[in-house]
């Protein structure tokens, strides 16, 4: 007879099919029996109760990928072995054994009984089976049946058991009736899950990083972490639980999720409980799978106090335990997301409550192993106290994985004591950090302190007088020695005040990659100004409405300025007079040479309390703000990359960024403290693959990339000529994929050190660093890191973590409460210490909302919320979690989508309007009859470039949630169609780069004339576009040539000439070999 | 409550910031006597805090 699985035994049927070898859906009874054992009374009994119970005789058979459960007629019990132990320890591995292996429930009924002999009077009980077929509560009356039918044979008498009136099948087919009824409640009730959050990043799935592919799943080993609730604070919580007419299990449960609260900071928590599901008498006495796991959805929210807590609690659980449970995938959200931990109180009773015949019956060690979850906690009245123990699963990936568990289950218990002693605190009060959490707070944190020391100037100064005639600026064929580059600064710091500049004042720059640019953030120094970096095709109106926050009236510029400003011309005197001294190898006249000092006898507005540069960011409101960072800042900052970098002379540092972002500071002024070169990119960032593969690129020592740039890079690994010289790598921007530095390593070995860096323009450029691979010879300044270095071969693969802090900064992470939260918990990222920003320019609100008191600083002193969300580590390392608010990072720029979203409902043909990222790219969902291309150009007009979106989406309207938010998941994702006029490619380079088109843009079809930023092209793909050619091809494409030639049909013919060009440099021999690998 | 009652401090170098009232301000810091909510308070910063140079620094 067959008959159709209950909701929940198909699920555990699938999970196990998903994974065989998977041992942990195993159920086992495990109990030592002493006295006198009768070996066929007990094998007599297994025969009887098998035959009583269906569950134990079912097997499981598929058909057309449907599971049946079919019964075995009574009569065929399994047999029951016999295995000898030596001695207690073996018969403990002996069941350790048995209890964790695995059941393949395509290979007959999946229950296995044995008893082990320790001695003639000394036995080990131990049955095993599926839980598909038998739940903990059957346990209980499994030991009791087989009591009972012991003790009848030995006694020669019937057992004394009632009929069942109901079998497993029968429960199977009513079940999946009410399981049909209640899917509607738990789809509402379980809409919109929080994100799970596990304290210590337990249970997550590699850090959501595809680190798993690469280096082999992050699993570690998992465990139980065992710690009992005292007499006294157990009693108190049974009488808290009187008090407010609950139950042990609400309290408990109640407790739990404001455990999980306080570490992942979310008021919505989730999670799963067993019930017994036996509310009919008829299911009382039956064997079988009938528990329920359901759900529990906390409302933490509002800071409650704990007791009122627990009558919202005990609502929930009342109503949430009444229901059928219904198998997640009905609910349409993985299990993972629905039910990311289990808390449990087993009520049953562990001894059997009949005599097995003159047998003790006592408790023998299982040495269970298995955990079905990241996080599944039971607990258990245990004499007159509560044992609870925590399960993990090594999910984390972290070594330090049971360590982490251990401190959680302290923690827990530090809560439960102080709830019960003070059960009308509200829950961000209750005690939940230990000592030792404490202690690690404050080591964490880092030492805030400044040791006082030179400007940024004072240092450049200093190299200009140590060593004039070395190299300080590449660009191009272009080189510009330290005297020259400070005597221009000195020229154009003279025509800066000679035009109206004064100390004090803020001064903008829009000129493109150059050592004039270079040199123009130099002059606006020492004219005592700061300055205020532009994108060189910034649109007049937003560079116009930045300048006038700042309070500035001047640009340094070669273009015409918009009316109202005054330009300064970066080469003072302009024509044949910008041929600087020194450029044809001339020497400095003695009385030229620059004295360079400026600190004490130098203009005013460079001291260390004036600020050194703005830089303007992304504003939430639709107006850029002006960050003002003072020159105490940055110069502590800079003091120490140039330490920890280990920057000498002999280093060539590539300038990548951009002017109008502060990671220009980390490359340029690090390397001319140092008296090292800066190798600039004229032709672009993405002409960094060019410059490398040109002659004297492999001097390059030292990149700092975007890490959305370095991930591309990695892709292509092979193909980028990696200069023999590099020995640092500096990266930042974004989480940092595993992935990508496992194959970085894979490369590189030790041999090229890198570095994960983070940090917001609010706290000059980075805060925090990692090492992610140390270099032998890594420079001063890498004690800190050391550690990790010696560290890193078990450094789990999921999460590159942000590190520590930079020296003279301090990290804090604070709850909602402000409150510092300890390894484990989730809290926002708060910067103190020397690179604290002065604030945003004419924004009070904004500056004391951002820039708040710092308790644990100087008197009077202010700390940056970052708005970020970090965990620390169980190694004490920072990992970046995302924004607490909605702002975007698109490869590596960051992005206040409302700022977008405003500029896009000043346009009139605009309804509603919603920017979000989806695959590296910003897309724009709006509503209305505006098309895509009319909105990127009036986007245009105002927005830098990055703020633009690349893919446009017109909707009737946007999908919203029940909550009201925008549906993310309901939006549909860009699609991006060939152009207009579809022209096939035809010849053998249009195909070629079609097919590499199609593939990295993601697009199904490429035509002839399509263009590639039409078709979501940006300069990283450009890097990659180029190096996939060169493969195929064995040609050297520049990344430039990518960008010029857009359309398909223009790359092709490109591509062709330089394989003609190619092929005239080289043999007859050579040519044949390209000619054949570029067919294969 | 933890939002609701804030006070608006100051610091020597008259730097504003906001503060939770039932809780004492960390060293350097002094209330200037406004209560209110986080928004009022820092509405009422956008209008007192003038001039948003460090005491230190501000010339003549």
């Amino acid at each position: 007879m067959r008959a159709p699985l209950s909701p929940d035994q198909e699920r555990l049927w699938l999970l196990q099919k998903l994974d065989p070898r998977d041992a942990s859906f195993g159920m086992y009874l495990v109990r030592r029996l002493r006295g006198p054992l009768d070996r066929d009374a007990l094998e007599g009994a297994v025969a009887d109760v098998v035959a009583r119970h269906e569950s134990l005789r079912t097997r499981f058979e598929e058909e057309d990928g449907v599971p049946w459960a079919v019964a075995e007629p009574a009569g065929s019990p399994p047999p029951v072995a016999w295995p000898a132990a030596t001695d207690e320890e073996h018969a403990g591995r002996l069941v350790a054994e048995r209890v964790n292996a695995p059941f393949d429930l395509a290979d007959g009924v999946p229950l296995r009984v044995a008893v082990i002999g320790i001695g003639p009077l000394d036995h080990v009980l131990c049955v095993t089976m599926h839980h598909i077929i038998g739940d903990g509560w059957s346990l209980g009356i499994l030991l009791d049946d087989l009591a009972e039918c012991y003790t009848a044979r030995l006694r020669g008498r019937a057992p004394e058991l009632a009929p069942l009136p109901v079998h497993p099948s029968d429960y199977a087919r009513w079940q999946r009736r009410r399981a049909d009824r209640a899917v509607p409640y738990w789809q509402e009730r379980l809409a919109d899950p929080p994100p799970p959050d596990l304290p210590f990043g337990i249970g997550g799935i590699g850090g959501g990083d595809d680190g798993g592919a690469e280096g082999g799943a992050g699993h570690g080993q998992g465990g139980f972490q065992i710690v009992r609730v005292g007499p006294e604070v157990a009693d108190r919580l049974d009488r808290l639980a009187r008090e407010h007419r609950t139950t042990l299990f609400t309290v408990l449960m109640a407790a739990y999720q404001v455990l999980l609260h306080r570490h992942s900071g979310h008021d919505d928590v989730l999670v799963g409980t067993v019930v017994a599901g036996r509310d009919r008498v008829e299911l009382e006495p039956l064997i079988g799978y009938l528990t329920q796991t359901v759900v529990l959805r906390g409302d933490l929210g509002g800071d409650p106090a704990f007791a009122d807590l627990l009558r919202s609690t005990g609502r929930e659980a009342l109503t949430a335990m009444s229901r059928t449970s219904v198998p997640f995938e009905r609910i349409g959200h993985p299990a993972q997301a629905l039910m990311p931990t289990v808390f449990i109180l087993h009520t049953q009773d562990v001894g059997p409550t009949r005599p097995f015949g003159d047998l003790s019956v006592g408790f023998f060690p299982d040495g269970f192993r298995q955990v079905k979850l990241g996080l599944y906690t039971e607990a258990w009245r245990d004499g007159g106290g509560i044992t609870v123990s925590f399960g993990h699963d090594g999910s984390s990936g972290s070594p330090h994985e049971a360590e982490a568990v251990r401190r959680l289950a302290e923690r827990f218990l530090l809560l439960l004591a102080s709830a019960a002693a003070e059960p009308h605190r509200r829950i961000s009060e209750l005690r939940v950090w230990t000592e030792d959490d404490e202690a690690d707070i404050h080591t964490m944190a880092g030492d805030g302190a400044d040791v006082p020391g030179p400007t940024v100037p004072e240092m450049i100064a200093e190299t200009v007088r140590r060593t004039p005639g070395a190299v300080a600026v590449v660009c191009g064929d272009t080189e510009v020695t330290y005297g020259e580059l400070d005597l221009r600064a000195a020229r154009l710091a003279a025509s800066l005040r000679a035009s109206g500049v004064r100390p004090g004042d803020v001064v903008g720059v829009r000129l493109p990659r150059s050592a004039e640019a270079i040199v123009a953030l130099l002059a606006v120094w020492r004219a005592g100004a700061a300055y205020l970096p532009f994108e060189p095709d910034e649109p007049d109106e937003r560079m116009t409405f930045s300048l006038a926050d700042a309070g500035a009236t001047h640009v340094i510029t070669t273009r015409t300025p918009p009316p109202g400003l005054t330009a300064v011309d970066p080469i003072p005197g302009g024509g044949e007079d910008a041929r600087w001294p020194g450029e044809q190898g001339e020497q400095w006249p003695t009385e030229q040479r620059p004295t360079g000092q400026q600190g004490e006898e130098g203009p005013g507005g460079t001291g260390p309390g004036d600020v050194a540069y703005v830089i303007s960011t992304s504003g939430s409101t639709g107006r850029p703000k002006g960050v003002a960072v003072e020159h105490r800042a940055i110069a502590a900052r800079i003091r120490w990359m140039r330490d920890a970098y280990g920057l000498t002379p002999g280093d060539r540092v590539v300038q990548f960024a951009s002017l109008s972002f502060d990671t220009h500071l980390e490359e340029v002024f690090p390397a001319l403290a140092a008296g090292a070169t800066l190798v600039l990119l004229p032709g672009g960032a993405a002409t960094l693959p060019d410059l490398l593969a040109a002659p004297g690129g492999e001097r390059i020592t030292v990149l700092d990339l975007p890490t959305a740039y370095w991930h591309h890079l990695v892709e292509e690994i092979d193909q980028i000529a990696w200069p023999p010289a590099l020995r640092l790598v500096i990266i930042g921007g974004e989480q940092a994929s595993g992935g990508a530095v496992t194959r970085w390593r894979r490369r590189f070995g030790d041999g090229v050190r890198l570095l994960n860096t983070y940090g917001p323009t609010e706290a000059a450029v980075i805060a925090t660093w990692a090492d992610l691979g140390a270099g032998p010879g890594a420079g001063p300044g890498s004690g800190l890191g050391s550690g990790l270095a010696a560290d890193h071969g078990v450094r789990p693969h999921g999460r590159p973590p942000i590190g520590r802090p930079v020296g003279a900064t301090t990290v804090h992470l604070l709850d909602a409460a402000g409150a510092p939260v300890p390894k484990g918990a989730i809290g926002e990222l708060v910067i103190g210490g020397a690179g604290v920003a002065r604030g945003y320019l004419r924004r009070p609100a904004l500056t004391a909302a951002a820039f708040v008191p710092d308790p644990a600083g100087p008197p009077g002193a202010r700390r940056y919320r970052t708005g970020d969300r970090a965990r620390w580590n169980q190694d004490g390392e920072l990992e970046f979690l995302g924004r607490l608010d909605g702002q975007l990072k698109v490869r590596g720029f960051r992005i206040e989508p409302g700022e977008v979203e405003a500029r896009l409902l000043d346009h009139p043909g605009v309804g509603q309007a919603f920017v979000t990222v989806h695959a590296e790219e910003l897309v724009a969902y709006v509503t209305g009859t505006a098309t895509g291309e009319e909105l990127a150009a009036h986007l245009a007009r105002t927005l830098p470039r990055h703020l633009v979106p690349t893919a446009w989406v017109g909707l009737d309207a946007l999908p919203l949630t029940s909550r009201g938010k925008v549906d993310r998941a309901a939006l549909p994702a860009p699609v991006r169609g060939p152009s207009a006029r579809h022209v096939p490619p035809s010849t053998d380079a249009e195909l070629l780069v079609a097919e590499v088109w199609a593939e990295l843009l993601g697009v199904a079809s490429v035509g002839a004339d399509d263009d590639f930023f039409a078709l979501g092209g940006h300069s990283l793909l450009a890097t990659r576009i180029a190096a996939r050619l060169r493969r195929t091809t064995g040609v050297e494409v520049p990344v430039r040539t990518i960008f010029e030639r857009r359309t398909v049909a223009d790359l092709a013919a490109a591509l062709e000439d330089l394989l003609v060009a190619e092929l005239e440099g080289m043999s007859e021999e050579e040519a044949e070999r390209l000619l054949s690998s570029a067919e294969g | 409550m933890t939002e609701s009652s804030m006070l608006v401090v100051v610091n020597d170098e008259e730097q504003y910031s906001v503060w939770w009232s039932d809780r004492e301000p960390p060293a350097g810091w002094r209330p200037t006597g406004f209560t209110g909510s986080r928004q009022e308070c820092l509405d009422h910063i956008e209008t007192v805090w003038t001039d948003m140079r460090p005491l230190s620094v501000r010339g003549g």
